[in-house]
């Protein structure tokens, strides 16, 4: 009897070692499982269209990360709280077709430095706006960014401006073509643009602050419980609005990004196209409830998307079936999420008794 | 009397001044009506007071009305149903593809005008049902759970057409969308009907009254034997079919059919609902306050290209109007003074709308 315990003991030990290093591969947000499809992805499709398999692909899905990483960074610190902030994408391009505008006016050289203090101080100014309204006056934070998602892009189209922008002067047109490295290719080469270092600083920025700061905890515990966070004393308001206040810079910066990299600035951009963000931010991990989800794992997310949207056009699947596709993955990861957070609770329950 | 007060609810109970003289009196409302109205009388005489502008307006109120009264249905449950629009542009292709494919479909008449209101109501009810089950089985927020599926039937209903206008539609649906009755549109009347049935189904039946307790608090409402997945599948599945009735109207009013129609008209349904005094924190909606509400948006909406202002300051106009409306509720909740606005609690989603099982884990601290 004795060896027999012995035996299940031993089995049981093996198992949990097992399960250890199963979580410890996944990651706490599934950011393993997240990586390992991007990989999936990336062979299958590759699998069916060998260009696929190209430094191009890697390069070219790098760089449209980019402006949608920084709108899923801002995104994510409002969803941490257990909110959904609708107005990044109406902040980006009023950012960044004001910016052209003025750079195509002559009101600046077109010198990037200029361009990017200028779209920082305007995502601050927007993001300003929704820290007042969601955390001092404490609205809902779903309605009122969706009515200053529409005030933002009215304003803009109304009062802006409404003409494209074809063309803009200086550094700021040429942004596309800062290559790191190059890789060339018979239908058109990709380069690595210059802008990953910044946005790769960005990412751990955000990464410092939200796990080591406490206005960072703050956010995660205000997921958790607003009731609980707030008695035991984090500064939830100021939590929110330096939340809001980053994530409008960020959408700002992203905006500049955006009409850079395709040289010209269209004010009806963007805005409609806000579930790319969602889907990305959701998929790396992000509870929708608020209080779990990671920098690591948006930026997986944002390449994982970034990489579908690709795989779909070498497909040749037309474009007006990607709202399907990110409307289908929203519901399928959302709901192996559920699931998974249900058994672990009969988990952590079964292993209370 | 009587019987119109046993239909319209307890509100009704207390007779015209009572109802005046409530918390959710729509006096405020039919004021800003006025105020509105005389403000773009005299600015636009010409154009804004005319026969022809009302009826102008008559015709443009129905879909976005009824989409607001889908809306006001899911925010009585403290949720949130975000995909109405796609709903109803789903419903729309479904009509104009059974117009495609079905000989009969295509035809005159207006059995066949009831037929594709049908065919719409019944999609929509199926995408409401989808709606339900996220929410109540799998345990999707309402939010998330919408916003993606609006996508994802919109995407559909892209799809399907393969991003073509589809024109081939029964005449009669087309007759319905000009058609007027002593010089009232027609689909205005049965917007005013749908109100009335909503008035109905929100006071006089079980399910009306049960997503009222469960929108004011959800527990109570468990302790009392309300089954919450089952109100939550009705609600959205109302609101589904709703916007299919919406999608019926689209169509009536378009030539053509190709899934984009009305994109910008998920705001302007939360801004009738919240305007229409209903609570996105659940427990409270009132089908008159939405038709107030729908009234004066049209009356803005058309004031507004009176003036020559375009259709982006009306957005304008609306996203200030919904930070405006909201705030205005926070203000009179702590007593009209700023110290007690931003001294106010924040509203927990736990107080009211817990997901489902998360209530029971969770231990009430009391203070």
């Amino acid at each position: 009897m004795s060896s027999l315990s012995a035996s299940a003991q031993a089995t049981s030990q093996s198992a949990r070692a097992w399960h250890t290093a199963w979580r410890r591969v996944v990651g706490s947000n599934g950011e393993g499982l997240v990586a390992a499809a991007i990989v999936l992805v990336w062979l299958f499709v590759g699998a069916v269209h060998s260009d696929f398999w190209s430094f191009v692909t890697i390069f070219n899905v790098i760089d449209n990360s980019l402006e949608t990483l920084l709108f899923a960074l801002g995104f994510l610190l409002i969803l941490l709280t257990g909110g959904m902030n609708m107005s990044f994408d109406a902040v980006g391009i009023f950012a960044g077709y004001s910016v052209a505008l003025m750079a195509s006016h002559g009101v600046f050289n077109g010198n990037v430095v200029v361009a990017v203090a200028l779209g920082l101080g305007i995502g601050l100014c927007l993001g300003a706006i929704n820290a007042l309204l969601v955390a001092v006056l404490k609205l809902p934070v779903l309605i009122v960014t969706l009515g200053t998602r529409a005030i933002y892009a009215g304003a803009l189209l109304s009062w802006v401006g409404s003409a494209l922008v074809p063309r803009m002067p200086g550094w700021l047109g040429g942004i596309n073509s800062w290559s790191m490295v190059y890789a060339s290719a018979k239908g058109g080469g990709a380069g690595l643009n210059w802008f990953v270092i910044p946005v790769i600083a960005i990412c751990v920025a955000v990464s410092i602050f939200l796990t080591r700061t406490v206005l960072g905890r703050s956010l995660y515990a205000m997921g958790g419980s607003v009731e609980g966070a707030r008695r035991v004393g984090f500064p939830l308001t100021w939590a929110v609005t330096l939340a809001f206040l980053i994530g409008g810079a960020l959408a700002g910066l992203g905006g500049i990004i955006h009409v850079g990299m395709i040289s010209s600035a269209d004010p009806t951009d963007l805005v409609g196209n806000e579930l790319t963000v969602v889907a990305a931010v959701v998929i790396g991990g992000a509870s929708i409830f608020g209080g779990r989800g990671s920098v690591l794992g948006t930026v997986l997310g944002v390449l994982l998307i970034e990489l579908i949207n690709f795989a779909l056009i070498a497909l040749g699947v037309p474009t007006a079936w990607d709202n399907v596709a990110l409307g289908a993955l929203i519901l399928i990861v959302v709901s192996l999420q559920l699931v998974g957070r249900h058994s672990s609770r009969s988990q952590v329950l079964g292993g209370l008794k | 009397m009587s019987k119109l007060r046993s239909v319209l609810g307890p509100e009704w109970g207390r007779g015209v001044v009572g109802l005046l003289r409530t918390r959710h009196s729509p006096l405020p409302l039919v004021g800003v009506a006025i105020v509105v109205y005389v403000i773009f009388t005299v600015a636009a005489p010409n154009v804004f007071p005319t026969g022809g502008n009302m009826q102008a307006m008559g015709f443009a109120m129905p879909e976005v009305g009824i989409l607001g009264l889908a809306v006001m249905f899911s925010m009585l449950i403290a949720g949130m149903d975000l995909s109405v629009v796609g709903v109803a542009n789903l419903s729309s292709v479904a009509i104009a593809e059974a117009a495609l494919h079905v000989h009969f479909l295509a035809g005159g008449g207006w059995g066949v005008v009831i037929l594709d209101a049908i065919i719409a109501m019944v999609v929509g009810g199926a995408c409401g049902a989808v709606n339900g089950a996220l929410i109540s089985l799998v345990g999707f927020g309402d939010i998330i759970a919408t916003l993606a599926t609006g996508y994802l039937f919109l995407g559909l209903a892209l799809g399907i057409t393969r991003g073509a206008v589809l024109s081939k539609l029964p005449p009669d649906l087309a007759t319905l969308g000009i058609a007027r009755v002593g010089g009232v549109p027609v689909i205005f009347l049965v917007f005013l009907a749908v109100a009335i049935v909503m008035g109905v189904v929100l006071n006089r039946t079980r399910l009306g009254l049960r997503a009222m307790l469960i929108g004011t608090n959800v527990t109570a409402a468990r302790l009392s034997g309300v089954r919450r997945p089952q109100v939550v599948m009705g609600t959205y599945v109302v609101c589904g079919v709703l916007a299919g009735l919406a999608g019926v109207i689209f169509t009536g009013r378009v030539a053509g059919v190709n899934g984009t129609y009305g994109s910008s008209y998920v705001l302007l349904a939360v801004l009738i609902a919240i305007l229409g005094g209903v609570d996105p924190t659940g427990g409270f909606a009132s089908v008159l306050g939405v038709v107030l509400a729908t009234v004066i948006l049209q009356m803005v909406q058309s004031g507004f290209t009176a003036l020559n202002l375009s259709q982006f300051t009306y957005e304008v106009a609306q996203g200030a109007l919904v930070v405006a409306v909201l705030a205005a509720n926070v203000w009179r909740k702590n007593g009209g003074s700023l110290r007690g606005v931003l001294h106010r609690r924040r509203p927990s989603r736990n107080d009211k709308a817990a997901p489902p099982g998360e209530g029971d884990v969770q231990p009430v601290i009391q203070e």
